[in-house]
């Protein structure tokens, strides 16, 4: 796997508000068909990094690259999707037209009906984004991430809000993407999900990494049976809240 | 002739935009405070947007639109930017030394040595001019046009004084006092026609704005609140009192003022104020008496007009005093001008009249890029002026608005603890006035008093952080004594 170059990088990667750091010096990457997930309570600096990977904010000190590029490089975003906040989706479009129009930014899409498939949208075309659930709308912002057939996925917090056989369908979903070479980041809450879907976890808090490695090795380094267990265990070490 | 002048005028006004430009040039991107964000630039970003002259973002009031319009006419042309919009501020700053220093020429022919130039340097010294020659409000282009007002009235230039009157209250309503009692010294001086003009240009400006407004939101202010807050408010026969000592104390004692008065009261014989000065000084008192019983906050930026009146005055004192006299007595009181730019009384005041609003900004900003950049997925509970920085980005705090944003009206701790809290839920909190330990607001009978006759809430400081035990601390930003907390429940 790490024959080939990273698809993301941070290096060195440092991002301060004064004299608070929100992300100190934190490196680390993302190889092709690798499933990372970040890890970390509230506030701990994971939400950062995706900002520093998405060219949404500049570092202080170190660097992010995508695909060896500037994150905010056209070849850079065109080669990315992203899962979005339901906020900065407008209400009043139909769930084809937007499938239909984040299709149309990519070079090489998936087709509308494979996208609504993928994510479970299959008669809800006509449905305005409005009108749908909580649920619904993830999903929707789910193939919104999809359709431009991604080589790096980022998710964050993708299943939030959704029952479990919408969630073991977007699983499935990421399983899929990544045997088919996509890469993808996640934060998540839960840790079952991070568990299932995770080649590698980072667990991040206070702005620095604690520990990374496999599920099992997390697990195995905490002494836990489970990587829940663990991520208690690692953050409340840190006296983090 | 007229050509040298103009030449001459030109070099001045590029001087002083030079040390303006020069002194503020790490300011020039700072976000937005207090009523340039919950007031000004918020009504100016509604016209721009969608060509409302009534706001929809902020509370419509009795303000002209003069400001508003010409912010969005400048980004209509060059586009929105933070930089642009206090760089036009700036230029506002620069002419109104020019004509302050024209005025002070003007009033001071006869004395000796070269007074102007001491009106100068403690017009750049004054750390009111400071700030506000930077900020997007509108009595710095108001008390712009009310210079050039009081200077063609001098100079007899009455078409310049009828236009620049129109203009003053084209920015701020509240100007209307000084071509009024202008007017009146024309009437006695037998300009009558004049004198009409100086007075019903204006009241015709106001006039039109105020119907416009009545129509548009059927209440003559605008808003209930507002009106309460700027009219009926300051009527109080306490908070009137202490509005004219609030006057009397920053004109007369604050920033050091209390040494050129002490020698212009020393020297008034001397002087000799000849008969040009009774139509300013009477102008600028009932100025001073209007801004006094009219508007909630008696904040020292509306004295602008006045200021260069008030210090050719105190320049004429001292150019009575022998040269080292002299020289000592500008150095001393541009001194204590320029500490007060960086030292905060021990009361609560302005932040907008020195650099705490610096400090006010920088802090939050910091929270706010820190709340954006890790927290954006909570729901952020805070106050105002916070929740408008977190919910606009045109305000220059974050770069996309806060989803969930959950206004509170104080950050007082029986407020806060009578909300519902959920796991996840971030509060910041922050300090909203100048309130040091050593302060005088400290002191309990004056803030009984402050509570009782201010509306002063007793809000959260960073001692109360631990009666808040749904909330664990997980950051905090402190610049020269302003600090932010962000507490999170776990």
């Amino acid at each position: 796997m790490k024959t080939h170059a990273a698809v993301a990088r941070l290096e060195s990667a440092t991002k301060t508000y004064g004299t608070v750091v929100a992300l100190g010096g934190v490196s680390f990457e993302l190889w092709r068909g690798e499933v990372l997930s970040l890890l970390g309570p509230n506030g701990a600096g994971k939400t950062t990094a995706i900002r520093l990977l998405l060219g949404l904010t500049e570092p202080s000190s170190g660097s992010a690259k995508l695909f060896g590029l500037a994150p905010r490089s056209r070849a850079a975003r065109v080669r990315t999707g992203v899962m979005l906040q339901a906020g900065g989706v407008p209400a009043t479009l139909r769930v084809a037209e937007h499938v239909e129009l984040f299709s149309s930014y990519y070079e090489n899409p998936m087709p509308v009906a494979d996208t609504l498939a993928a994510a479970g949208l299959t008669g809800l075309e006509m449905r305005h984004f409005g009108e749908l659930s909580g649920g619904q709308k993830q999903r929707v912002l789910f193939a919104l991430a999809i359709c431009g057939r991604p080589d790096l996925l980022f998710l964050d917090e993708p299943t939030v809000g959704l029952d479990p056989e919408s969630r073991r369908a977007i699983w499935k979903q990421v399983r899929l993407l990544k045997a088919g070479g996509t890469s993808v980041l996640l934060t998540t809450h839960y840790l079952e999900e991070a568990e299932a879907l995770s080649d590698r976890v980072l667990v991040i808090d206070g702005g620095s990494v604690l520990t990374e490695g496999t599920p099992a090795h997390i697990k195995e380094q905490a002494q836990s049976a489970t990587l829940e267990d663990a991520f208690i265990k690692l953050t409340q070490r840190e006296e983090s809240f | 002739m007229l050509q040298r002048r103009a030449v001459s005028v030109a070099i001045l006004f590029g001087v002083f935009a030079f040390i303006l430009f020069s002194t503020h040039y790490k300011l020039i991107s700072l976000p937005f405070f207090w009523d340039e964000a919950g007031q000004f630039i918020s009504q100016a970003h509604d016209l721009y947007q969608g060509g409302a002259l009534i706001p929809k973002s902020a509370m419509p009031n009795s303000h002209p639109p003069g400001l508003p319009l010409l912010l969005a006419g400048l980004w209509k042309v060059f586009g929105y930017s933070i930089p642009l919009t206090r760089s036009l501020m700036l230029l506002f700053g620069a002419a109104f030394l020019t004509m302050s220093f024209l005025l002070a020429v003007e009033l001071l022919k006869g004395a000796r040595g070269v007074p102007a130039f001491a009106v100068a340097a403690l017009m750049l010294a004054n750390p009111l001019v400071y700030t506000q020659s930077m900020m997007a409000q509108l009595d710095l282009p108001s008390a712009l046009f009310t210079t050039i007002l009081l200077l063609a009235y001098l100079m007899k230039l009455e078409l310049v004084a009828v236009v620049a009157a129109m203009l003053s209250v084209a920015f701020k309503e509240t100007s209307i006092a000084i071509p009024i009692v202008l007017g009146v010294f024309a009437w006695r001086d037998g300009r009558r026609q004049f004198a009409a003009q100086l007075v019903l240009g204006p009241v015709l400006v106001v006039a039109n704005w105020v119907a416009y407004v009545w129509f548009s939101t059927g209440r003559v202010f605008g808003d209930a609140a507002y009106t309460e807050y700027n009219i009926f408010y300051p009527l109080h026969p306490v908070r009137l009192g202490y509005a004219l000592l609030r006057r009397v104390s920053y004109l007369a004692v604050e920033n050091l003022h209390i040494v050129p008065l002490g020698v212009l009261i020393w020297r008034w014989k001397q002087v000799g104020f000849d008969a040009r000065w009774r139509p300013v000084a009477a102008a600028c008192v009932a100025h001073v008496l209007l801004v006094s019983v009219t508007g909630g906050a008696v904040l020292e930026r509306y004295l602008l007009p006045v200021l260069p009146v008030l210090y050719a005055a105190f320049a004429a004192g001292m150019s009575t005093l022998a040269g080292r006299w002299r020289h000592g007595v500008l150095a001393l009181s541009c001194a204590g001008l320029l500490a007060m730019l960086f030292v905060n009384p021990p009361w609560p005041y302005a932040l907008e009249n020195n650099l705490a609003m610096v400090d006010l900004v920088e802090a939050q900003r910091n929270a706010a890029g820190f709340v954006e950049s890790s927290l954006s997925r909570s729901r952020i509970t805070t106050t105002w002026p916070l929740t408008d920085a977190l919910r606009k980005p045109y305000l220059g705090y974050v770069d996309e608005p806060i989803a969930a944003v959950r206004a509170v009206e104080d950050l007082s701790i029986e407020r806060l603890k009578a909300l519902e809290w959920e796991r996840g839920d971030v509060l910041v909190l922050y300090a909203r006035a100048w309130d040091p330990d050593y302060g005088l607001a400290r002191w309990p009978w004056v803030r009984g008093l402050l509570r009782r006759f201010f509306r002063f809430p007793d809000e959260a400081g960073l001692r109360d952080v631990a009666d808040l035990s749904m909330l664990k601390p997980l950051v905090g930003f402190e610049q020269r004594g302003f600090w932010v907390e962000i507490l999170i429940v776990p």
